[in-house]
């Protein structure tokens, strides 16, 4: 049997799967690299993702291995012989996965090598994300496999592979069925920032997907197809918990990736142990925008990356965004228009319409920080405004700029209007 | 014994070659394609929050290219080396074919996108429908008929992930531009069925060993 599978993989369909996922995978990685640079978390899915497009193109191959027989009208003369129907099924299934998982473990060695070098957090079992991507592909090929025996069109390779895509999509959109998003194998790699699964999430999704691939497999390949039954039941066992939306599903904030690392020097400058790689890259533009506070009273006195929880303490901060800022080999991208120190000051009302009127009185105090221009949705009077704060001497603005941060702080609408009316 | 059969009729012929490309089944399963479209563009514009008519795009991106792989379907013959052996005019057939074969897409389409129909509606619907029967044609006449989605249908799915969206580079990532301010994309349809359709017409499908769907 192994001679058989070795023939397989030299001249049936694993080839063309290898060299698909490797190329796909590559350019789906590649283009989401600024989402995972440097990070293990990340990288684990964004490889998740990836199979946005490498399940249905893994589905596709699966039906047109499937439709192979029939296509080269070898039924007749594999009837004849004493081969068990379901080996020439399993061996060819087991030769398409093997080609989709060769492609896809290189482009992931490929990435191993550019995150390992900088990463600074290496838990979280990213790992099993990866893993329950070998087992989703293993599902995806068994399903187009079964699909190819059945329907004897060749355009069923195509419908199957945008069909999968649509679902995959349809699963993860916000205001898509809520538990179906387990079901697929993709995963959103902006959630992962920070972020881990519970070690039942993958069992369940390993479960499901290697469920519903065995499943298929026995449809296809067993004289008694109800024995079936038995790996679809155990699919149901994986999904059912996704569908009945129990509790402590989802990502959960890491405490350990999140735990600040900060500078030993001040002004203090931290970032989440798993962005902690950027330190260095961060602290000097972070520490000029915290040198614009100086004499500012309440003012920030550090810079923080996001650690998706609440801080303990109020003492103010600078908020450092690097998400989406991070090149393949883990270095901040070089992005002049985009600051990724951020700075907004908090206006504590219990009434919504506060936000509305005063929005862009922080907005602009927002610019102060940053030393940006007046934003291009500006009305030309707001663009007054904000030139005359900054037409203060510099010592006046700060003043401004302190008094504001007080008066947000207490939702003192008195004397947030008369803020605003000293820049008219 | 009597004389030659007469030769069938052009009508006749046509029946025949509709039958023989099925054409019937084909043009259910554009009907489909169609009704999935308005579905799924229905379902997207009504989602809650959502900024209506430009959430349609990723159904302007993928619909035509699903349309496009089901007429290429009757691009070829069961037998095309035996077609090709009967004194036809082939080229013309295969001209009408791929013609007809738009206009049906295209026009199912569009019907689909007739509200806001310069956003991601039929205005997008029809470009991509040219440039996604385009290219189909173009794999048909290199590939063969049953390979011919092989190139063209990954294509929609991999540019909605990795783009690229700027403007400049419309000619590459036509699937997911819009229709204003995106000549680029335009031109990139018009090409894509000038060079399949003539390749499509002038040389017809790729013959293949093994027959069958």
């Amino acid at each position: 049997m192994s001679g058989v599978l070795r023939t397989e993989l030299r001249r049936g369909t694993a080839p063309v799967a290898a060299v698909a996922t490797l190329v796909l995978g590559a350019l789906l990685l590649h283009a989401e690299a600024s989402q995972w640079g440097g990070r293990w978390m990340a990288f684990a899915t964004a490889v998740r993702f990836s199979t946005l497009v490498l399940a249905p193109v893994a589905v596709a191959l699966g039906v047109w291995q499937g439709g192979r027989e029939r296509r080269r009208r070898l039924g007749e003369l594999l009837a004849s012989t004493p081969r068990p129907r379901w080996q020439p099924l399993v061996v060819a299934w087991a030769s398409l996965t093997l080609g989709c998982w060769l492609g896809l473990l290189v482009v992931v060695a490929a990435g191993a090598v550019l995150v390992a070098p900088v990463a600074t957090y290496a838990g979280g079992g990213w790992w099993w994300l990866l893993a329950v991507a070998l087992v989703a592909l293993a599902a995806a090929t068994a399903g187009g496999l079964a699909l190819g025996r059945v329907a004897p069109f060749w355009v069923a390779a195509p419908v199957a592979m945008i069909g999968l895509y649509a679902l995959q999509v349809y699963a993860h959109d916000t205001f898509g069925p809520r538990g179906l998003r387990w079901l697929v194998p993709i995963l959103a790699v902006y959630d992962a920032w920070g972020h881990h699964l519970s070690g039942w999430i993958h069992l369940r999704q390993a479960i499901w997907f290697g469920g519903v691939a065995a499943a298929a497999l026995v449809l296809t390949a067993a004289r008694r197809r109800w024995l079936a039954i038995l790996p679809a039941a155990v699919a149901v066992v994986g999904a059912a918990p996704f569908l009945s939306g129990a509790p402590g599903h989802g990502w959960q904030p890491d405490p350990v990736a999140t735990e600040l690392v900060c500078t030993e020097d001040e002004p203090q400058v931290c970032l989440p142990r798993d962005e902690a790689f950027l330190l260095d890259q961060v602290t000097p533009a972070a520490r000029e925008a915290l040198r614009r506070f100086e004499g500012v009273p309440g003012g920030p006195t550090r810079a923080l990356g996001s650690t998706f929880a609440p801080l303990p303490g109020a003492e103010p901060y600078l908020d450092i965004r690097i998400a989406g800022r991070v090149t393949i080999t883990g270095e901040l991208s070089p992005d002049a228009q985009w600051p990724f120190v951020h700075w907004w000051p908090d206006l504590v009302c219990d009434s919504p319409d506060a936000y509305d009127r005063y929005l862009w009185l922080l907005d602009a105090a927002a610019h102060w920080a940053s030393e940006e221009p007046a934003a291009e949705w500006w009305v030309p009077e707001m663009r007054d405004e904000y030139a005359a704060l900054l037409a203060m001497p510099l010592a006046e603005q700060k003043a401004w700029i302190g008094e504001l941060i007080a008066a947000a702080g207490d939702c003192d609408r008195a004397a947030l209007d008369q803020l605003a009316e000293r820049l008219r | 014994m009597t004389g030659g059969r007469r030769r069938p009729g052009r009508g006749r012929f046509l029946r025949l070659h509709l039958r023989a490309r099925h054409t019937l089944l084909v043009g259910a399963g554009v009907v489909a394609t169609a009704l999935l479209a308005w579905v799924a563009a229905d379902w997207l514009v009504s989602r809650p929050n959502s900024p209506a008519a430009t959430e349609r795009w990723p159904v302007a991106a993928v619909a035509p290219v699903l349309g496009a792989v089901l007429v290429s379907v009757g691009f070829a013959g069961t037998d095309e080396e035996l077609e090709r052996a009967a004194a036809v005019r082939w080229r013309l057939i295969r001209l009408c074919h791929l013609a007809l074969a738009t206009l049906v897409v295209a026009v199912a389409l569009a019907l689909t996108g007739l509200w806001a129909p310069r956003t991601y509606g039929a205005f997008e619907l029809v470009r991509n429908t040219v440039a996604a029967v385009g290219a189909v044609a173009l794999a048909t006449a290199v590939l063969g008929a049953r390979l011919a989605w092989v190139p063209v249908a990954p294509y929609p799915l991999v540019i909605m992930v990795v783009g690229p969206l700027r403007p400049e580079m419309a000619w590459l990532s036509w699937p997911v531009q819009p229709w204003e301010g995106r000549p680029l994309a335009v031109w990139s349809a018009v090409v894509l069925l000038v060079l399949g359709g003539g390749a499509y017409t002038w040389r017809g499908a790729r013959p293949v060993r093994s027959a069958g769907w």
